[in-house]
């Protein structure tokens, strides 16, 4: 007849033998019993899997593991001054150690060999894919925008003037229809200062008492106005090409910011024997290599009002943070936003997994014996 | 099972946090409370100053010619 008896490491007066009050070991102990257990045995495996160090790992490991399952049998009561006593008691189980790490072996050979395979096709079809210019474009280098780190935020100064490029290079065919001139009020310019560029523009505005509609100056409210007055117009006085709509475009292209000032940058002369029909241009970031712009940016085409000098490069850098803010003006507060909790939520993390970890230190170091009864 | 005279309560830090924090829930919720309260003030604060001063130059209040527009017209 069996009988199980629980002993929790407790203040607990078990029988006429005291045991010591129970200690919650420190965080460096925590995971020291798990080396046995399945997840000891996955860490090792894994490790085992790195084909240029498997060998020497497994012969350090061997005299390391024994060690190991010397330590793992004393853990059961997860206590440091029981440690020592215990060491003396220990039975050393080699041969048993061995068993396992074979088996573990032959394991990991297995999932190295998969795994091999599984990358060589993963690789090979990527190859593949990659290799075709005309039909992607050129592939864009990245530039160091100023915007760039995670804390970083957008050049003001570089959005007032990008707003300048766009308004005297692009807006003449490009809409930005979904852009206010309230938005770029604390952005780029002061309220005054927006109220009077909107005033220059006339607005359409909805029936008036007599039903009839009518034109007044633009406002704060208004959209940015659009230079077509639908698509087909558009199309029409650009040799059937449609210039897109501007106010989500780093958005709207892969890799949009570094793509779109290379494409505006990037206009040269077709190589040999390459030609293009009358209208077009060549451009070797455009897919196809042939696009309907022709290149917009010269130098001295604007004239800044800080005093820039208004070269490509300059005009080209300016408009494309314009054209980022406009498709993420948001981008500010989501950076702050998001260093900010992930920084309290990590903190979160550790407390959580040491509440934890208090609340089941009663359950981790309990013992139970089996023991007979009569 | 011998025993073991050695029996020192080791400070440290959890120890010790243990002890003020942890040992009366109604300690613990008040502290979690007021904790949550005035650590956002804190990060809010540490944070802003950190992106302040990783872009130095970049701000709306920073741009040289805000206004002008409006005085030439």
């Amino acid at each position: 007849m069996y009988v199980f008896t629980m002993e929790n490491i407790g203040p607990v007066v078990w029988g006429e033998e005291k045991y010591q009050p129970f200690k919650f070991p420190p965080p460096y102990l925590w995971y020291t019993r798990h080396l046995s257990t399945c997840l000891g045995h996955k860490i090792r495996s894994g490790y085992a899997k790195l084909s240029f160090l498997s060998t020497l790992a497994r012969r350090s490991h061997h005299a390391k593991v024994e060690g190991d399952i010397k330590k793992s049998q004393l853990e059961v009561i997860d206590n440091d001054m029981k440690l020592l006593e215990l060491q003396e008691r220990m039975v050393t189980l080699p041969a048993q150690g061995q068993d396992r790490l074979g088996s573990a072996y032959t394991n990991s050979l297995r999932c190295l060999a998969l795994f091999g395979a599984g990358v060589s096709g993963l690789w090979g079809c990527s190859m593949i894919a990659c290799s075709d210019e005309a039909e992607h474009g050129l592939a864009v280098p990245n530039y160091p925008w100023p915007h760039e780190g995670i804390l970083s935020s957008y050049d003001h100064a570089s959005i007032r003037r990008g707003h300048q490029v766009y308004q005297q290079v692009c807006a003449s065919c490009h809409s930005m229809s979904l852009i206010s001139f309230r938005d770029l009020v604390g952005v780029a310019y002061t309220e005054e200062e927006t109220k009077a560029m909107a005033a220059e523009i006339e607005v359409v505005d909805g029936p008036n008492d007599e039903g009839e509609m009518f034109t007044r100056p633009g406002k704060l409210s208004d959209r940015f106005p659009q230079p077509y007055v639908n698509e087909q117009a558009a199309r029409f006085a650009n040799g059937g090409a449609y210039p897109p709509d501007l106010s989500l475009i780093t958005k709207a292209r892969h890799n949009g910011q570094n793509y779109v000032f290379g494409l505006l940058t990037g206009y040269r002369d077709p190589p040999a024997g390459v030609s293009i029909r009358e209208g077009l241009h060549y451009n070797p970031y455009f897919p196809g290599g042939a696009i309907a712009m022709p290149k917009m940016l010269i130098d001295g085409a604007v004239e800044y009002e800080d005093g820039t000098p208004a070269t490509e490069a300059q005009m080209g850098k300016d408009v494309v943070t314009f054209l980022a803010w406009a498709a993420e003006p948001e981008m500010e507060e989501r950076k702050l936003m998001g260093f900010k909790w992930i920084f309290v939520l990590s903190l979160a993390l550790l407390q959580a997994g040491y509440y934890r970890r208090l609340k089941w230190s009663i359950f981790k170091s309990r013992k139970l014996v089996l023991d007979v009864v009569n | 099972m011998g025993s073991v005279t050695r029996r020192r309560s080791q400070g440290g830090l959890f120890e010790s946090l243990y002890r003020v924090i942890m040992r009366r829930n109604s300690v613990y919720v008040t502290f979690v409370i007021a904790g949550a309260f005035l650590g956002e003030r804190a990060v809010d604060y540490g944070v802003h100053r950190l992106w302040e001063y990783n872009n130095v130059g970049k701000r709306y209040e920073d741009i040289p010619v805000l206004g002008q527009r409006q005085s030439e017209e």
